[in-house]
């Protein structure tokens, strides 16, 4: 016995050497956790970015991004927003909700010892690198890609001998890969190696989301792959498929928003499944409706590809096929809300406990109903006429993305550091952070909505005197916020290095699944002998 | 400075209005206004329609979902907040709850969705809603202006004016370009609103009200977007494609009315507006002889209305 015990010990922590463990994982747990450290680093930039742009929008008249002569530098402020864009979409959000937390608790969660192609997995992560540098280079290069981070031509072919929107290209064709593989490895990874017993309705809701997800990068990532190739060969080959002259510009929006609206659940599908752990562990409750939750993700996932022209109100279609995509993008917010009234009634008659995560969890359902229903206003094809492409716009996908997305990011954070690192954050520092960034995004976005009732265009260096006022309050939002970002770096690496240490399960008995079963930090391998699920203790 | 000159501007015009100048003011109609926190003046009856339904409609339903689930969530944390002994329950199913909050926001959707179709098709078939098959905007347009958008500026052409009777006035030759107004020239022209910079430009569309107004929107090099939000008129701009849209100023409204470019392009996106001044239908006839005999003899834009002219002569 005691010589198993030994030998079991000793094959669960034989790990490679650091730089083989570092450069060349094949464990999930290793490979979440390059994610992660990938997507704060990136965040920082993608944050400082969003900095730069609230200064220069603080006050009429441009200051801060001219030229040598004083004269604006609009195309500098057409780079930095494409910046912005792209890389908090693809290189913060998407590997921080799905190649972190993903990889981290896909496999603990489903009791599977790792992902199915562990190989596949170290390259879906060193792909970022590069493509991340690519998105750089096109910042900084051929003097930047201002396309925003739609790319629409012919904006984004008008400078052929240019490499920056090539670089960009290149950058989404490297990211594209890198989720297309993640994808693959998420679906083999939860269809075939489930622990005994754990039936796809026994599963976490986490790994629910994870499979709509992966589900959705899989169908929409390759349309994405095609149609920026053919926009690569319009700028740097001189075909036609997107130039006025015998192609159409129109298509490639089609083509985008086909890969693109998919793309906004791709980011907030993975925060419901983290937002429903939380919200049932702080309620020591199981998750209300669970068959509910998992199938509105599923249909979510299935409408969420046949709403994609709801972007494109303005491109003149005809009027029945506005009709139909006004229809199509309300039926949305009905699954939408049956997972925040599921999420509220998980809390109704638990014994609530406001961790740092649960504040997040509930930060997150508030501000996401505030988002999701200035979504419905936009949906409405005449109606939203006065708000397309105004700072309504702005304002309403980034409160279902910075208040929802980057909420969820940050609640999986509080909520797993503890079983990632086996030292827990201090809970004052957590809660503090908490109010500061949800003050502060709230100021920073909410005078969005009236600035662009009264018509302020998104993607402006400037605008009129007369909207200075509410232009002035969003930067000291975004100063707070950049702050309280700034001390959640400070919380992290506090936490690493001094943080308090803690046991198997810190949460106590709200915390059901199977990552709160194994020691923090789980051993380097996990479930050398599967797991049973037991029917009662599933979900 | 730009306040002085704007306080000026407005003693100004109140002047002008107890002076009683016989011909029509060019006040500011459509612009964003300090601290606004809804829809600018709607002047049309498509933007009277969105706002109508904004405020009576879209706006309460969605604050009051807002306030609801707010509320619930507020009143649960407090509720279920952790006490000694609390046992949490263990109920994870209530058929009749699900079905409630599944139907009820159906039926809030249908409560929206129908309107937004009769506004949408409201658009598609112009100020008629009783013709059938083809767009009533097209049959009822007096006047049709072809807008292109170029980097960074707009082009104009007056294509067409028949009036109700079937009349037709020349209006050919009225082609023009309009440029962002600089700060300098603005503050040279005390007959413009110092308050518009970057909104301003050199050179004025100038529409009759009470009219249909056909827009044939197209762009030369890239995207753009021909945007009027006192109008609700938002359409894209797209080389290769010709896009319509129309508006129809309400008698009441005269005056100019501000659009920016709504579609990012490049460099000077933020500084290519579109300035339209809507004045009474004889009005808008005597700019448009003036103009287009201006452009014909060799001007690159028209001269604004006389309307301008008054006012300063009114003042002084």
């Amino acid at each position: 016995m005691a010589y198993a015990a030994d030998h079991a010990a000793d094959h669960h922590d034989h790990k490679p050497n650091p730089f083989w463990r570092w450069f060349g994982s094949t464990n999930h747990k290793d490979i979440g956790t390059l994610y992660l450290v990938f997507s704060v680093i990136t965040g920082l930039i993608g944050a400082a970015l969003s900095v730069v742009m609230r200064m220069e929008l603080s006050e009429p008249g441009v200051e801060f991004l001219v030229r040598a002569d004083g004269e604006p530098n609009g195309h500098f402020w057409n780079t930095i927003i494409t910046a912005h864009g792209v890389i908090m979409i693809f290189f913060v959000v998407m590997p921080a909700l799905i190649g972190g937390f993903g990889n981290w608790f896909v496999p603990l969660m489903i009791g599977a010892p790792d992902m199915a192609f562990p190989r596949m997995n170290n390259i879906s992560f060193w792909l970022l690198v590069p493509a991340v540098i690519f998105g750089i280079l096109s910042a900084v290069v051929g003097g930047g890609a201002g396309t925003g981070w739609t790319f629409y031509p012919p904006l984004s072919v008008t400078q052929p001998e240019s490499m920056s929107v090539s670089f960009a290209i290149f950058a989404l064709h490297m990211a594209g890969a890198s989720s297309i593989m993640g994808a693959i490895n998420f679906i083999t990874t939860i269809l075939n190696m489930r622990a005994p017993g754990m039936t796809l309705h026994r599963m976490p809701l986490f790994a629910w989301a994870m499979l709509v997800t992966a589900f959705l990068l899989l169908l929409a990532v390759p349309v994405l792959g095609g149609a920026i190739t053919m926009l690569l060969a319009d700028n740097a080959l001189g075909t036609c498929f997107f130039c006025a002259e015998g192609g159409d510009p129109v298509l490639f929006q089609h083509l985008f928003w086909f890969f693109g609206h998919p793309e906004v659940y791709i980011m907030i599908l993975p925060a419901f499944g983290i937002v429903s752990h939380v919200v049932s562990t702080f309620s020591r409750k199981p998750i209300f409706g669970y068959l509910g939750m998992a199938y509105a993700m599923v249909s979510i996932g299935f409408i969420g590809f046949v709403v994609w022209a709801h972007h494109m109100y303005t491109v003149g279609m005809p009027t029945n096929v506005q009709a139909y995509f006004t229809l199509a993008t309300m039926v949305i917010a009905v699954p939408t809300g049956i997972k925040i009234f599921s999420w509220i009634a998980t809390m109704w008659g638990g014994s609530l406990r406001f961790t740092t995560p649960m504040l997040w969890a509930i930060g997150f359902i508030f501000l996401f109903t505030l988002g999701g229903v200035t979504g419905v206003m936009l949906s409405m094809a005449q109606f939203d006429r006065p708000l397309h492409d105004t700072y309504f716009v702005v304002a309403h996908f980034h409160y279902v993305l910075s208040m929802g997305a980057v909420f969820a990011i940050f609640c999986g954070w509080y909520y797993w550091i503890g079983k990632m690192s086996g030292r827990q954050y201090p809970e004052w520092a957590g809660k503090l952070h908490f109010w500061t960034f949800f003050v502060g995004v709230n100021v920073i976005f909410f005078p969005q909505h009236f600035l662009g009732l009264q018509g302020m265009p998104r993607r402006y260096i400037d605008y009129l005197d007369s909207q200075a006022f509410y232009n002035a309050i969003s930067t000291w939002g975004a100063y707070l916020s950049f702050a309280s970002t700034l001390f959640f770096i400070g919380i992290a690496i506090y936490t690493l290095v001094a943080g308090r240490r803690v046991g198997d399960n810190y949460w106590g008995d709200g915390a059901t699944t199977l990552e709160w079963t194994v020691s923090s930090p789980p051993p380097f391998h996990t479930f050398d002998d599967l797991p049973q699920i037991d029917p009662e203790a599933a979900h | 400075m730009v306040r002085i000159f704007k306080s000026f501007f407005l003693a100004l015009s109140l002047i002008i209005m107890t002076g009683a100048a016989a011909q029509a003011q060019v006040t500011v109609q459509g612009a964003p206004v300090e601290r606004g926190i809804g829809f600018q003046e709607p002047a049309t009856p498509i933007m009277e329609r969105a706002v109508a339904q904004y405020n009576v409609l879209i706006l309460p339903i969605v604050t009051a979902v807002t306030l609801f689930v707010l509320a619930l969530l507020l009143w649960t944390c407090w509720k279920y907040r952790e006490r000694e002994g609390r046992q949490p329950s263990t109920v994870t199913h209530n058929t009749l709850i699900e079905v409630i909050w599944t139907a009820v926001p159906i039926l809030i959707l249908v409560v929206l969705f129908i309107p937004a179709m009769r506004f949408l098709y409201f658009n598609e078939n112009g100020p008629d809603m009783l013709i059938n098959g083809e767009r009533g905007y097209d049959k009822h347009a007096e006047l049709v202006i072809q807008a292109t958008g170029n980097q960074w500026n707009w082009s104009y052409e007056y294509l067409l004016y028949r009036d109700e009777n079937g009349v037709e006035t020349d209006v050919s030759g009225i082609e023009f370009t309009a440029n962002m107004l600089s700060q300098d020239a603005l503050l040279a022209d005390s007959r413009r609103d110092q308050s518009l910079y970057k909104g301003e430009a050199d050179y004025h569309v100038v529409i009759p009200t009470n009219t249909v107004v056909r827009f044939n929107v197209t762009a030369s090099d890239v995207l753009h977007a021909f945007a009027m939000p006192a109008w609700g008129v938002k359409i894209d701009a797209i080389p290769g494609h010709m896009n319509a849209t129309w508006a129809l100023v309400n008698e009441d409204k005269v005056g100019l009315y501000i659009g920016q470019c709504s579609e990012i392009c490049g460099d000077r996106h933020s500084f290519m507006p579109i300035a339209v001044d809507a004045l009474p239908k004889d009005e808008f006839l005597t700019w448009a002889a003036k103009a287009k005999e201006e452009l014909e003899g060799g001007a690159i834009g028209p001269s604004l209305p006389a309307a301008y002219d008054n006012q300063v002569a009114a003042a002084n």
